[in-house]
């Protein structure tokens, strides 16, 4: 996939547009830069970057044809939504039923609550945080509602997915949509617990309902964008990064956010680089209202901005391009490290763990050296 | 053409769900998840359908909002119908 304009703020414009109509503003004819000649390149940019539901939304006012390119991938969308919003609803009403306090995360949550229609935004799964203490009761009832489990990854077994703040994955026998991941925090994976400190109570505790009568909870809007931020980064902005910008830029549009309240949980739980990171993207590529300031006391020296811009290249983010080496997403994972020392730990720790954390994820008896040896001998190190 | 006489009334079967994009629709099978798109007048035929007291009374109010021969539409409206309950989306109940 390549991006259909050789100028990023035509890109900006064009996806600030999007934005703005995805929090509930006015569609009133073509922005500019949004008719381009090139309309099936558009569609096919639109499409790459699973932004084919609001890209269709928006086009069916301001350029029809367009809109013509986008229906069937708009509807399929669409579709898949369909068939994941029906799974939540029938997980919701049976954990309502158990008396399981549940938050939704990520495309879910935000797809039902900031943007103005839930098509507008797609999703591959549903991701539904609830205590560690409930997670028995929650997989119970998954399975009553007709799913069944997946086995985990190799290396992500399900003792060190509860470690990790990790998910389980429950999907429906014969559906390929309505994916479950039940998770045990908000913020998984041992890249924040090796180097930052999220506070993920906080989280939450002003998580809010998901809407009148609903059981669902959400995160607040502030926390919202810090956990997209959050994931965007953790994931090296990789699956479906745009959508994860424009989420950003969709959260900021549709309520008023305090973005003080952002850049002092981001500096308190030391992601105030990462957060950066993903905030100073989003705010280039899909523009973010009001959070100047926020970036300015986020901001890492300028160094370290220097190496960000050449790990996160945005040109290649809109082309739809991966950072490319994995050398080079371990380097990011680095550079994202607000502290010193935290490196040092993170290293140190990947590279020599502690003994729970080998019989987590091994299951037996590993030796330290053993460890060492697997990650060498599999290229990880 | 049968179908679009009497007061029999026409119901999404069991597990199947609707959303309206604007002017187009997109109607799930769960179980098979197959889904299946609707234009503008196919869109506002299903509308009519799901809330007109009978099929014929649906496709009477299509007949006043559209400029077009009552037996062009009617046909169009019987095909589509027959096609939706081909498909398992689409339900009679007889009066």
């Amino acid at each position: 996939m390549t991006e259909p304009w050789t100028d990023e703020r035509v890109a900006r414009t064009v996806l600030g547009r999007l934005a703005s109509a995805g929090a509930g503003d006015e569609v009133r004819g073509a922005p500019p830069g949004f008719s381009v000649e090139d309309r099936a390149g558009l569609a096919a940019w639109l499409i790459g970057h699973d932004l084919a539901g609001l890209g269709f939304r928006v086009a069916r006012e301001a350029d029809p044809p367009l809109a013509d390119l986008l229906a069937g991938a708009a509807l399929g969308a669409a579709a898949g939504n369909l068939s994941h919003f029906e799974t939540l609803s029938r997980i919701e009403e049976r954990l309502a039923k158990e008396r399981i306090p549940f938050v939704l995360l990520k495309g879910a949550a935000i797809a039902g609550s900031a943007y103005r229609e839930s098509s507008d935004r797609s999703m591959s799964d549903i991701d539904l945080w609830v205590r560690p203490e409930d997670m028995p009761g929650a997989v119970a009832v998954a399975r009553d509602a007709g799913l069944r489990q997946v086995a985990g990854l190799p290396d992500r077994p399900p003792e060190l997915q509860r470690h990790s703040g990790g998910e389980l994955v429950f999907r429906h026998l014969r559906r390929d949509h309505g994916i479950v991941e039940l998770h045990y925090s908000a913020f998984q994976g041992w890249w924040v617990r090796r180097a930052a400190e999220a506070d993920a109570e906080s989280l939450w505790e002003r998580s809010v309902p998901m809407g009148p009568g609903r059981h669902a909870r959400r995160l607040s809007p502030e926390d919202a964008i810090l956990h997209t931020a959050f994931h965007l980064v953790v994931n090296q902005l990789r699956q479906a990064p745009l959508r994860g910008l424009m989420d950003l830029g969709v959260l900021s549009r549709a309520y008023r956010i305090d973005w003080e309240a952002v850049a002092d949980r981001a500096r308190a739980w030391r992601l105030a680089t990462a957060v950066w990171t993903a905030l100073e993207t989003a705010d280039r590529l899909v523009g973010l209202p009001g959070c100047a300031p926020a970036l300015a006391r986020l901001r890492p020296g300028a160094p370290r901005r220097a190496a960000l811009r050449g790990l996160v290249p945005r040109r290649a983010l809109l082309a739809g391009r991966d950072v490319p080496a994995r050398v080079r997403r371990h380097l990011l994972m680095l550079a994202l490290v607000d502290r010193p020392r935290d490196v040092a730990r993170l290293v140190g720790r990947t590279l020599w763990p502690e003994p729970w954390w080998l019989d987590a994820r091994y299951g037996r008896r590993v030796s330290r050296f053993g460890h060492l040896f697997g990650l060498m001998r599999r290229g990880e190190v | 053409m049968a179908l679009l006489h009497g007061s029999d009334r026409a119901r999404p079967k069991p597990g199947v769900l609707c959303k309206i994009l604007g002017s187009q629709a997109v109607l799930l099978e769960l179980e098979s998840e197959t889904y299946f798109g609707l234009n503008e007048t196919g869109t506002r035929l299903w509308a009519l359908l799901m809330t007109a007291p009978s099929i014929r009374e649906a496709v009477d109010t299509m007949l006043s909002e559209y400029d077009v021969a009552p037996a062009e539409l009617e046909r169009d409206a019987a095909a589509l119908i027959d096609e939706l309950i081909d498909r398992g989306l689409l339900r009679v109940e007889r009066a």
